[in-house]
C-alpha cells in the first residue's frame, strides 16, 4: 500500500468532479477524476487506486456498468456510487452486485472522509492456532498481500492479544487444551463487534461445536485445507461489508434459506 | 157466422109466420105488431139497414098475411096498420142502428186491444233491448274501469320507478363526480409528483457542488474572519434545508409498488428510534409487546411513515413532553398509534392534513402526512389522526397483518 490513499473521482459533471478532487487532495489523499467511464477504466489500469467513486448516470456509460468492469479486472478495488436519483434501477442493481455503497447528492464529506481512514485503516488478521507451522506459513501469505498478521499459538492469550476493532481472527476450533468454543466465547464477551472465521480439518467431527460457535456470533467457517484465494476473497467481502456500514448502508435482511453472512448489527 | 145469424133471423121470421094465424084468432089484429119480434132480431143481428130492411118486409108480409085472415086486401091499409108498420119500421131501424154502434164500439176495442197488444209487444221488446244495450254498455264501463284502474297502476309504477331512477341516476352521476375529482386530484398529485421528482433531481447535482465547494472553503479558511465563518455555515445550514424539502419531495413523488414482506413491529420502530434521537425534554416510551403477529409491509415504506409520524411529534413537543408509541393486533390488523403530548393541530385543520402542499410550520413544503397516507395506503393499511390544541396528536396507522388482508 503506497503512503498516501489513492482516490478516483469519476462524474461527468466536472464541477462536482474537481471540488471532490479539491477537498480530497486538502485532506492529504491523492486524488484524480474522470469524467468517463472508459476514461476511468484507463486510469484504473495504468495506477493502482484504494477507492472509485463514481456517479451513476454519465453519457457513453454508466456507473454501474463501470463498476463491472472494475470488479472484472480488480475485484478488491473498492467502488462507492453516487447519484443525484435514489430512485434509479441501477441502484438497486448496484447494491446487488456488490458495490460498497451508494450515496445520494449533496455528498456528506465527513462520512465520506471517515470512510476513506477506515479504508487506510491496516487490515489486521490474527491466526489463532495450536499448529505453529500452519499459523507461520498462512501468516507469511497474508502478509505478502500486505495484512498485519498476528499469531497467537496459546489460546489463553487471545482475548488480551486482539483489538476491539477492525480485526479479523481466524480461530482453530480444534485447540489442544482449551476448547475453540470457549475461546469464541470469550471473544464475543470483550469484544462484541470482531469478526471470528473459524477454521477447522474436522468438518464432521466438529459439527455440533460449529453450529454453537455460528449461533453465538461467529461469522462464518472454513474447512482446511482452503485455497488461499477462497479466504483472499471472504476477507474482500468482509472488508467490503464493513466499509459498508461506515458509510451507513443499511444491513440487508436475510432471506430465507440464505446463508448468514452478515453479523447482526449490534446494539451498541 | 153469418150463415148461424141467417138461420136464426129466418126461424124468427118462420116462427112469426107459423104463429100468426092462430094468435090472430087468440088477439086479433095486434097480432100484426109482433112482427116487432122478427124485425128486431134481423135489425139486431145485420144492423141498421138490414133492420129497415126487415121493416119493410114485415110490412109486406102483414099485408098477405092480414087479407087472408081479414080477407079484405087492404086490412093495413088502416092507419092502426100503417102506424104499427112504421113503428116496426123504426124500431127494426133503431136496433139495427143500435147493433151497429154496438159492432163498431166492439170492433173498434178489440182493434185498441191488438193495438195495445202490439204496443205492448213493442214496448217489451223495447225493454228487452234496452236491458240489452245496458248490460252490454254496463260490461263496456266496467271493462273501461278495469282499463283505467290498470292503467293508472301502470302509471304509478312508472312513477315510481322513474323517480327510483332519478334517484339511481342522481346517485351514479355524484358516484361519478367524485371518481373524477378523485381522479383530477390524483392526476394533479402525479404530475405535481413527476415535476417535483425532475425538480429535485436536477437540484441535487448543483446543490452538491455547492455543498462541496463549502466544505473546501470552511476547510481551507480555518482562520478566517467571524463574518466570513457565519456566512459560510449560513450556505451550508441552507443547502441542507434544501436537501432535506428535496428529499421530501422526492419521497412523495417516488410511485414505487411496495414490496411486501412479513417484518416485526417492533423492529420497524426499533430502526426509525435509532435514527431519529428525541430533542432535549422528549421522553419516549415504546409499549410493543413481544408476542405480537408481523405485519405485512414494505419495511422501507413503513420506515418512511414512521419518520414522518416521529419527526413530527417531535416538532410539536418543542417545550418537551412525552411520545408514546403502542401497538395492538385488532381484527387482522395492526394498530399502531403514535401520541404526542405536543401543541396539537386546530380542529379547522385537521381534514386538511393529508393533503399534499398542507403545511402548518413556517418551513416545509408539507408532502410528509400526504406521502405517509399514499405510502399507508399503498401497503394496504390507513391512518388518521386525533388531536387536540394544547393537549396533543395521536396518529394511528391501521397495517395488514397477512397476505391478502387489505
Amino acid at each position: 500500500m503506497s503512503e498516501k490513499l489513492r482516490i478516483l473521482v469519476v462524474d461527468d459533471d466536472r464541477r462536482m468532479a474537481k471540488t471532490l478532487v479539491n477537498i480530497f487532495q486538502a485532506k492529504g489523499y491523492e486524488a484524480e477524476a474522470a469524467h468517463s467511464g472508459p476514461e476511468a477504466l484507463e486510469k484504473v489500469e495504468k495506477a493502482h487506486f484504494d477507492c472509485a467513486l463514481t456517479d451513476i448516470r454519465m453519457p457513453g456509460g454508466n456507473g454501474v456498468q463501470l463498476y463491472r468492469t472494475i470488479k472484472a479486472r480488480r475485484p478488491d478495488l473498492p467502488v462507492v456510487l453516487m447519484t443525484a436519483y435514489s430512485s434509479d434501477e441501477r441502484v438497486r442493481e448496484g447494491l446487488e452486485e456488490g458495490v460498497v455503497a451508494v450515496l445520494t447528492k449533496p455528498l456528506d464529506i465527513n462520512l465520506l472522509l471517515s470512510f476513506f481512514s477506515s479504508l487506510r485503516q491496516e487490515r489486521s488478521i490474527v491466526i489463532v492456532d495450536d499448529d505453529p507451522e500452519f499459523a507461520r506459513t498462512l501468516g507469511d501469505i497474508l502478509r505478502a498481500r500486505s495484512f498485519a498478521v498476528t499469531q497467537v499459538t496459546d489460546p489463553h492469550d487471545v482475548v488480551e492479544r486482539v483489538r476491539p476493532d477492525g480485526q479479523v481472527v481466524l480461530l482453530d476450533i480444534k485447540l489442544d487444551d482449551i476448547s475453540g468454543l470457549e475461546v469464541l466465547k470469550g471473544i464475543m464477551e470483550q469484544h462484541p463487534r470482531l469478526l471470528v472465521v473459524l477454521v477447522t480439518g474436522y468438518r464432521e467431527e466438529m459439527g455440533q461445536a460449529i453450529e454453537a460457535a455460528l449461533k453465538i456470533g461467529a461469522y462464518t467457517c472454513i474447512y482446511k485445507p482452503f485455497e488461499v484465494e477462497e479466504l483472499i476473497q471472504l476477507l474482500t467481502k468482509v472488508r467490503h461489508q464493513e466499509l459498508s456500514r461506515v458509510l451507513g448502508r443499511p444491513v440487508r435482511k436475510r432471506k430465507k434459506g440464505e446463508p448468514w453472512m452478515q453479523r447482526p448489527v449490534s446494539s451498541s | 157466422m153469418l150463415g148461424s145469424r141467417a138461420a136464426l133471423a129466418l126461424g124468427t121470421w118462420v116462427v112469426y109466420v107459423l104463429v100468426f094465424i092462430p094468435l090472430y084468432h087468440l088477439v086479433g089484429q095486434v097480432v100484426a105488431a109482433l112482427a116487432i119480434l122478427p124485425v128486431g132480431v134481423t135489425g139486431w143481428l145485420f144492423g141498421m139497414r138490414a133492420g129497415l130492411l126487415a121493416g119493410l118486409l114485415a110490412f109486406l108480409l102483414n099485408m098477405p098475411l092480414m087479407s087472408l085472415v081479414t080477407g079484405t086486401g087492404w086490412a093495413m091499409m088502416t092507419p092502426e096498420g100503417l102506424f104499427g108498420s112504421v113503428l116496426v119500421l123504426l124500431l127494426g131501424a133503431v136496433v139495427g142502428r143500435l147493433r151497429d154502434l154496438g159492432e163498431r164500439a166492439k170492433r173498434e176495442l178489440t182493434e185498441r186491444k191488438r193495438v195495445e197488444e202490439e204496443l205492448r209487444k213493442h214496448r217489451d221488446h223495447l225493454e228487452e233491448l234496452i236491458g240489452e244495450r245496458t248490460a252490454e254498455l254496463r260490461r263496456i264501463n266496467e271493462e273501461l274501469q278495469k282499463g283505467i284502474t290498470e292503467r293508472k297502476r301502470a302509471e304509478e309504477s312508472l312513477k315510481e320507478y322513474s323517480e327510483r331512477l332519478e334517484e339511481m341516476v342522481e346517485e351514479r352521476t355524484q358516484e361519478l363526480r367524485e371518481a373524477q375529482e378523485q381522479l383530477i386530484r390524483r392526476e394533479k398529485l402525479a404530475m405535481l409528483g413527476q415535476l417535483a421528482g425532475g425538480v429535485g433531481h436536477e437540484l441535487r447535482n448543483p446543490l452538491g457542488v455547492i455543498s462541496n465547494a463549502v466544505y473546501f472553503l470552511k476547510m481551507t479558511l480555518p482562520d478566517a474572519d467571524e463574518t466570513t465563518k457565519e456566512s459560510l455555515e449560513m450556505i451550508s445550514e441552507e443547502v441542507r434545508n434544501s436537501t432535506r424539502i428535496i428529499s421530501d419531495l422526492l419521497d412523495f413523488s417516488r410511485t414505487r409498488l411496495p414490496d411486501r414482506e412479513e417484518v416485526a413491529v417492533s423492529e420497524l420502530v426499533a430502526q426509525v428510534l435509532e435514527k431519529l434521537s428525541p430533542p432535549e425534554g422528549v421522553e419516549v416510551i415504546t409499549e410493543i409487546a413481544p408476542d405480537l403477529p408481523p405485519v405485512f409491509v414494505d419495511s422501507c415504506q413503513m420506515g418512511l411513515v414512521l419518520d414522518n409520524l416521529v419527526t413530527n411529534a417531535y416538532q410539536a413537543m418543542k417545550e418537551g413532553g412525552n411520545l408514546t408509541i403502542s401497538a395492538q393486533a385488532e381484527k387482522g390488523q395492526m394498530s399502531l398509534s403514535v401520541a404526542d403530548t405536543g401543541c396539537g393541530i386546530p380542529p379547522e385543520s385537521l381534514p386538511k392534513i393529508f393533503e399534499p402542499l398542507f403545511t402548518t410550520r413556517a418551513r416545509g413544503i408539507g408532502l410528509g402526512l400526504a406521502t405517509s397516507r399514499i405510502l399507508v395506503e399503498a401497503n394496504g393499511g390507513s391512518i388518521e389522526v386525533e388531536s387536540e390544541v394544547g393537549k396533543g396528536s395521536t396518529f394511528t396507522v391501521r397495517l395488514p397483518i397477512r397476505e391478502g388482508v387489505a
